[in-house]
């Protein structure tokens, strides 16, 4: 690398003070680029969707002795030229199509590794015009293997600046920010181009000619010889992608990974539980009651925290699959799962997001970034919802309570057959979708199969850390406002308490003001009030009364105008329907056996029992899969950039459970039951 | 690895017979034959010129069967069965399989 002096440096320093000079990060997968990222911005890095793009992508700021220098983690791209989305992005944004501001320069990530293709990929970059650096990384690990690059030979063949670097170590980090603050500072004159062009292979170069000149550069700058990878990847390999033991091994690992991120998780989430409980309990005894305090401790405190207490869950996974990737076996593990999942149109990286959204949806989805192919993966966004989530089992522990009580060999084949039930829309959907809006089979497998690797907690950390802000603003933002807004529905407008209550009010101060009043009789008196007065405010309230115009279309399922509400405000989220019944049921939140009772005993206006056998099932059936989650379909709005899909999904989902809830009960009923 | 390219070794693997790349054993190892990724898609025969499999270059099998995966250069690819029975390689000669 032609070094340049300091004090010249300084000279050049003309540059707009408006914002540091950006620099891109462009490279192929697999090459080191996101840990050479990491290393030169560290913390101060953000992931955003490019503007004007879904794609996301890093923007941080490395610190150079000579000033800020801002770096953009672009896709990693196989090829510029690819007709692929990645490429084009990468090609919109080095050419200042899309983004705010072209890049200064272009960093080229070269894999000493894997030099020759390196090179190949850097020939292709480096005929554009813009000022170049090659990084090239991972070198500490090819350094091992008896491998090195002469940085400056290969900076005089290919006629930029080279660095070598590796992101493990740290090594030649700072350098590089360097080479590329005051490549970005000097530009490219016309002369320079082409006389970098004239060091190049011809643009319309066979691939087996640009092969040759690779390797000529590489005899040239290079020495040493990597050894071929060892005998011992292509036996884990063969055993990793064995129809059997692959599969076993699959499911071991997954196993393992949500039965951590089941168990792990269970603990922050006990404990921000508490924080958002203690802190609304608190606000509710510092405020004065109101509006504003009803808003502050049931919209605000109480939306956030049915969203956040999943962050748990999601960072856990995030932690987990970074350092599966990070090791090479995620490569591995979607061929093993895409033999079955192609037959319902989902390639085979879709098994990740699927399995993460047995424990939330907002993660599973989250994870479909994984998925390469744009089609590919909206077709598994779409289909995520259907697997249960943790969200769903309150629902489904009581409404199994109330079905198989007393036989528990029953009641648990009802578990496996609610997750079984919603996995098989899910492949049915995914199959449907897949020949009808989303044509096509899912795209064939070719994927690298990356070094196994030990892999880096550190990465794995950050990646962690940058998933949980990302989910954090997402819930602090669009989530929030729908859940206040839906909090508002259900809280508004405050009706007046009946005479019945008010009379049961007075009976319970009477009995309150008696010398031998049982203080724990008059204690279940208030709360028994409170609960009803809670009934006739939401049935008084906007979404009440929605409930009751929206009657007519669960009647069919047995629902009757209390069950409406309740499902309709378990729209906010599915655990919502519980507390919901508890109100409805009037019976007191912490006695489970008395809500079970209460709830079986529940008669409709007409005097009937509410909960019969065929009303319970298709009840149950209808949670299974249905779309009741709102923070999902904002996620999947913010995903797909569109509302189109949130609501085709919200509308084949429900329409989907409305239609099998209504087959269950009307075989039930046709059954005697 | 600096990779020499068959083609400037001599031509035993020309004079191989031509079969899918599913035909071949593991650690045998094959040169691509020219005209053969024409018959896939065209994304998936960019992809596969970019990840460096391309007409002439050799490969290693190091996995043989569905996912069949190869190894070009340090790079390795894992093929689906329909990608990999629509690729054509000509065997070289005096590389036994494994």
């Amino acid at each position: 690398m032609a070094a340049q002096q300091p004090d010249e440096l300084e000279a050049l320093r003309v540059y707009s003070t408006e914002r540091p000079p950006r620099a891109a990060l462009l490279g192929q997968p697999n090459t080191g680029k996101t840990t050479l990222f990491n290393r030169l911005c560290g913390s101060r890095a953000r992931t955003a969707n490019i503007p004007g793009t879904t794609v996301e992508s890093r923007v941080g700021l490395a610190a150079t002795t000579h000033g800020a220098l801002e770096i953009m983690d672009l896709p990693g791209i196989y090829g510029l030229s690819l007709e692929v989305p990645e490429s084009k992005l990468c090609r919109d944004c080095l050419d200042g199509r899309i983004g705010d501001v072209a890049p200064d320069v272009a960093v080229i990530i070269a894999d000493a590794t894997n030099f020759s293709r390196s090179l190949r990929f850097a020939s292709h970059a480096l005929r554009r015009k813009m000022p170049c650096v090659i990084a090239i990384t991972l070198a500490d690990d090819a350094r091992r293997k008896g491998f090195s690059v002469n940085a400056a030979a290969l900076s005089e063949c290919l006629g930029c600046p080279v660095v070598i670097t590796s992101g493990r170590t740290g090594e030649g980090v700072d350098e590089l920010a360097d080479a590329a603050l005051r490549a970005a500072l000097h530009g490219i004159s016309l002369e320079s181009f082409e006389r970098r062009l004239n060091h190049l292979p011809s643009s319309s170069v066979s691939e087996s000619d640009l092969a040759k000149w690779a390797n000529d550069v590489l005899v040239e700058v290079a020495s040493g010889r990597l050894a071929a990878a060892s005998s011992v990847s292509d036996r884990v390999d063969r055993a990793l992608t064995h129809p059997v033991s692959g599969l076993a091994t699959f499911i071991l690992v997954m196993s393992v990974l949500f039965a951590s991120i089941f168990w792990l998780a269970q603990f922050p989430m006990n404990g921000l539980d508490l924080i958002f409980g203690t802190s609304g309990d608190w606000l509710r005894a510092v405020m004065p009651a109101g509006p504003l305090r009803d808003l502050c401790v049931d919209g605000i405190i109480g939306g956030v925290a049915g969203t956040v207490v999943f962050l748990p869950q999601i960072c856990l996974l995030f932690f987990l699959l970074s350092l599966l990737e990070d090791s090479g076996y995620l490569a591995r593990a979607a061929f093993a799962a895409d033999k079955f999942l192609r037959r319902f149109g989902l390639p085979g990286q879709a098994f990740v997001p699927l399995l993460s959204s047995h424990a939330c949806a907002l993660p599973g989805i989250m994870s479909t970034r994984l998925i390469p192919d744009p089609k590919d993966r909206l077709a598994t966004i779409l289909v995520a919802p259907f697997m249960s989530c943790t969200a769903r089992l309150p629902v489904y522990v009581l409404l199994i309570s109330l079905l198989f009580a007393g036989r528990p060999w029953l009641a648990g084949l009802a578990f496996v057959g609610c997750y079984a039930t919603g996995a098989i829309a899910g492949l049915f959907s995914a199959f449907l979708v897949r020949r009808t809006l989303l044509k096509g089979p899912a795209r064939p497998m070719l994927l690298e199969m990356p070094p196994y690797r030990r892999p880096s907690v550190r990465i794995a950390l950050w990646v962690m850390y940058d998933r949980g802000v990302l989910f954090i603003k997402n819930a602090g933002s669009m989530i929030l406002a729908i859940c206040v807004v839906m909090w508002w529905l259900s809280a508004y407008p405050k009706v007046a308490p009946s005479p019945e209550l008010l009379q049961m009010r007075a009976q319970t101060s009477e009995v309150a003001l008696q010398a031998n009043a049982n203080p724990e009789q008059v204690q279940a008196l208030e709360s028994a009030v409170n609960l009803l007065e809670s009934r006739e405010q939401q049935l008084g309230s906007m979404a009440g009364k929605i409930g009751l115009i929206a009657e007519p279309l669960f009647q069919p399922l047995g629902f009757d105008h209390q069950l409406t509400v309740a499902v309709l405000t378990s729209f906010l989220a599915r655990e919502v329907f519980v507390s919901t019944l508890m109100i409805i049921s009037s019976t007191d939140a912490n006695d489970e056996a008395s809500l079970l009772d209460r709830i079986t005993h529940n008669r409709r206006s007409d005097g009937t029992l509410l909960f019969t056998i065929p009303t319970a099932a298709s009840l149950l059936v209808f949670f299974t899969l249905a779309m009741q989650c709102l923070p999902t379909l904002a996620l999947v709005r913010r995903e797909t950039q569109s509302w189109k899909w949130p609501l085709l999904q919200f509308a084949w989902m429900s329409g989907l459970a409305w239609s099998m809830a209504w087959i269950v009960r009307q075989a039930l009923l046709t059954g005697g039951f | 690895m600096v990779v020499i390219p068959s083609t400037l070794m001599g031509d035993g693997a020309a004079q191989s017979k031509r079969i899918p790349l599913t035909q071949l054993a593991r650690g045998q190892r094959a040169m691509i034959d020219s005209e053969s990724l024409n018959t896939l898609a065209e994304a998936d025969r960019c992809l596969l010129r970019a990840m460096g499999i391309h007409e002439s270059c050799e490969l290693k099998v190091c996995k043989a069967g569905a996912p069949c995966i190869i190894e070009v250069e340090r790079t390795r690819v894992g093929l689906c069965g329909s990608v990999a029975s629509k690729v054509f390689v000509k065997p070289c000669d005096g590389c036994p399989a494994a």
